[in-house]
């Protein structure tokens, strides 16, 4: 616990920039209704330089921003039916799949994929396409988190009892295939069992899904053997809390295969070996509770956003070079829109170096982050 | 042109600000008298006593919310755009808004200090205070650790209406349960009003200064396709609603922004599908425009309708180049501000009132309003400290006249 410091540089973001980016082509389009704009699943498709996001709300919406070249848009590919919260995006080679879920249930829904947009400050001809049910997932029920494989696996939670399903989409007719609970009732338990799971889950490099449930403990699914394992470790937590503790954000370092954690309700800071099964304690960013959404950067540094929706949320930043934890404040774009953001539910680092933030507050911006930079090792300026 | 008296709020010599002045249930004239800068700075409630022609203290905010200055965390200093009359029964409701750090703290930010246990504002709080019997009937938790910046009351659904500060969330409170409920966030500028139309509808702005309406038939918060007039050089940001006032029919309001060059504006809720707003135009002079200003310099505020129909509001006149200094205090002897009487019915305007305090300008008019014979008062910010009012006497028009009450801050 003592590779770490922390430090802090004023009340807002000043290591970087960042970019709120309005939900529409601006100038040219509205944003969607303002309590229907909390973004919660991103996707990038890095072919066609594009950034897919569902929000959620009174109605879920699917959206898509281009962001490069002659681009700067972000445009609304409409509702998705009977949905009022999209929980995971994947992109296939044709299609962007979007899990949503609704009061009466949930489903897999997909989309065409959209090439590369341009010439957007001159001319422009934007089509809007049918959302195509794939398939229903729990039914009668939400999903409450999920993930895509980049070989067409999407492993999800139902709401409830937890059960840990999947789906093969590369099939002729894709189907649910439900493996289990992660949280299944203990043998001696003499009363009623209430499931507690975190809906955020995490994909290794493996290819094992990692997540957590009853006593703040890791669960895995393995896929080659099929089975849910509860062997993992405990997650870190403070004493006496393990019962309300789980994962709230994950970040896999694909060069490295290191997962990042963070917790709720603790707002703890981790990092997690899924080949040793270690789990290394790296501090607590923020004074703030729950850490909702982190990612990985090209160059390791980690990043992330802690705090609730009842908060004033911070951004933070892990240096494993140094072992260095900094908050680095409050969210704030000037540049574009002049808004503070508050609360961030997803991110993810873009093949260009840049991150992405979803907003999840009333009135949400998509948000791009261009950290700061050191100067290489042994270059000096004159 | 008619001539003002200025009462100094010589009870708190620390008395920085003067951010809110109403009429009351009584029909008279209630002010709150700010501690914004000073650490543990506390807000009082002073009101014009006509008999003595001065001001009495007739409360201490920060003890009746049970939040006195010395507890190290940022005070109860203020109450902001947030007093809400209510002429049933004769309660003032306030709110209190936070700024001051704590006693002993040289630096209060409620962004970096938020959460923190020993500094930060730890809620807003609600008086409702009798002015029958000049008494707290009681108070509440408002807003949790944030400010309130403006209120106001739907009497006939027992409901408070807010924005907060710093994160600009819009809540409802709710007078008989005495809950509150957010309804989310606005944007990232406070707008300063919030009123309420005939049908029981709340309008207020965001940061970009496009109208949002809560429709309590339908429970939502919705941004509508109207926007506050502003200058054509400027894009909306900023545009928020600054003061907002009832026309005496109750038909329409007119306002304007909490942003340079402002232009007055009327709007009619009830027509159509989301209102109509009409520009009528600016009330300040042409200036310099590759030059930022401050809104202190650059301020209108103040309205208020006399007995007589007309419109009062207050606007800065500057000479040339006191937009080049760095804030009003430095522009000391190249500005004024003046009380406008405007017929909405033509349009006419003229010059009615000059403003002035002891050895200084008059700036910054935060709110006006009228009281219960007629007379016109006028909040006023900014040095020389104490801050306080301006009176402006009307011609006589009887008592009783302070109705239809102005149930939003």
């Amino acid at each position: 616990m003592n590779s770490y410091s922390t430090k802090r540089t004023g009340d807002f973001v000043s290591d970087g920039i960042m970019l709120a980016l309005p939900l529409c082509f601006p100038g040219q389009s509205l944003p969607p209704p303002a309590d229907e704009t909390l973004i919660g699943a991103l996707a990038e498709d890095a072919a066609n330089m594009a950034i897919y996001l569902g929000t959620s709300g009174r109605a879920a919406h699917a959206m898509v921003a281009a962001t490069h070249a002659d681009s700067g848009v972000i445009q609304d590919l409409g509702v998705i039916p009977d949905a009022d919260r999209v929980d995971a995006i994947g992109i296939g080679e044709e299609w962007v799949y979007f899990v949503a879920s609704g009061p009466l249930g949930s489903a897999l829904w997909r989309h065409p994929r959209l090439e590369l947009a341009a010439f957007l400050i001159q001319e422009w001809g934007m089509a809007r396409s049918e959302f195509i049910k794939v398939c229903d997932l729990c039914a009668n029920r939400r999903v409450t988190g999920a993930v895509f494989t980049p070989e067409g696996r999407l492993y999800g939670l139902c709401e409830g009892d937890g059960q840990f399903f999947m789906l093969n989409l590369t099939a002729e007719h894709p189907a649910v295939e439900v493996v289990g609970p992660v949280d299944p009732p203990p043998k001696s338990l003499d009363r009623p069992h209430r499931p507690f799971f975190s809906s955020r889950m995490v994909l290794d490099r493996g290819g094992r899904v990692w997540g957590t449930s009853g006593s703040a403990n890791l669960w895995h699914y393995d896929p080659q053997s099929c089975q849910l394992v509860f062997s993992g470790p405990r997650v870190l937590c403070a004493a006496g809390r393990e019962a309300h503790s789980t994962v709230s954000a994950w970040a896999v370092d694909p060069v490295s295969g290191l997962i990042y954690g963070g917790t709720s309700p603790d707002g703890f800071f981790f990092k997690f070996n899924p080949e040793t099964r270690q789990m290394t304690p790296l501090g607590k960013p923020t004074r703030l509770d729950e850490i909702h959404c982190l990612t990985v950067s090209h160059d390791g540094r980690v990043y992330g956003m802690a705090g609730t929706t009842e908060d004033i949320g911070h951004l933070f930043v892990y240096d494993p070079a140094t072992g260095a934890l900094a908050d680095l404040g409050v969210p704030v774009s000037t540049l574009s829109v002049r808004q503070y953001g508050y609360h961030f539910r997803s991110a993810l680092t873009m093949a260009g170096g840049e991150i992405c933030f979803g907003q999840h507050e009333r009135a949400s911006h998509l948000w791009l982050y261009f950290p700061s930079f050191s100067l290489a090792q042994g270059r000096k300026l004159a | 042109m008619t001539t003002a008296r200025f009462y100094q709020f010589e009870h708190q010599p620390a008395s920085d600000s003067c951010w809110s002045l109403h009429t009351g249930p009584d029909g008279r004239i209630y002010a709150a008298s700010c501690c914004e800068y000073a650490g543990g700075g506390e807000a009082k409630i002073v009101r014009y006593n006509d008999a003595t022609d001065s001001l009495d203290t007739v409360l201490n905010v920060a003890e009746a919310a049970g939040e006195p200055g010395n507890t190290g965390r940022a005070s109860q200093c203020k109450i902001h755009y947030s007093f809400a009359p209510s002429a049933e029964d004769g309660i003032l409701y306030m709110a209190t808004h936070l700024s001051a750090p704590g006693m002993g703290v040289r630096r209060y930010s409620p962004w970096s200090d938020w959460k923190d246990d020993r500094r930060s504002f730890p809620h807003s709080v609600l008086i409702a205070f009798d002015t029958k019997t000049d008494t707290v009937a009681w108070t509440s938790a408002f807003i949790p650790r944030e400010g309130c910046r403006c209120l106001a009351l739907d009497a006939a659904r027992r409901r408070l209406y807010a924005v907060s500060y710093p994160r600009d969330h819009f809540w409802i409170f709710d007078l008989d349960k005495r809950t509150i409920r957010d309804l989310g966030r606005l944007g990232s500028v406070n707008s300063q009003v919030v009123f309420t139309d005939r049908r029981g509808r709340a309008f207020t702005t965001n940061g970009d200064g496009q109208l949002v309406r809560y429709d309590p038939e339908t429970d939502r918060l919705l941004e509508i396709p109207v926007r506050v007039p502003h200058a054509p050089y400027l894009d909306g940001w900023h545009s928020v609603f600054y003061d907002v006032v009832a026309s005496p029919e109750g038909d329409c309001v007119y306002g304007v922004p909490w942003t340079v060059d402002p232009h007055l504006f009327r709007y009619w809720p009830e027509e159509g599908e989301f209102g109509r707003m009409e520009d009528l135009g600016p009330v300040h002079q042409r200036r310099d425009l590759t030059m930022p200003v401050a809104f202190y310099l650059d301020h209108c505020g103040g309205l208020v309708f006399g007995t007589d129909g007309k419109l009062y509001f207050a606007i800065t006149r500057w000479q040339d180049g006191a937009e080049f200094r760095q804030c009003e205090h430095d522009a000391k002897g190249l500005m004024e501000t003046v009380v406008v009487q405007m017929d909405v019915r033509t349009g006419e305007k003229r010059d009615f009132v000059r403003l002035l305090k002891p050895g200084s300008f008059g700036n910054y008019v935060s709110r006006g309003a009228r009281d219960k014979f007629g007379n016109l008062f006028f909040g006023q910010v900014n040095r020389p400290i104490p801050v306080g009012l301006s009176r402006v006497p009307m011609p006589a028009a009887g008592t009783g006249v302070h109705l239809p009450l102005r149930t939003w801050g």
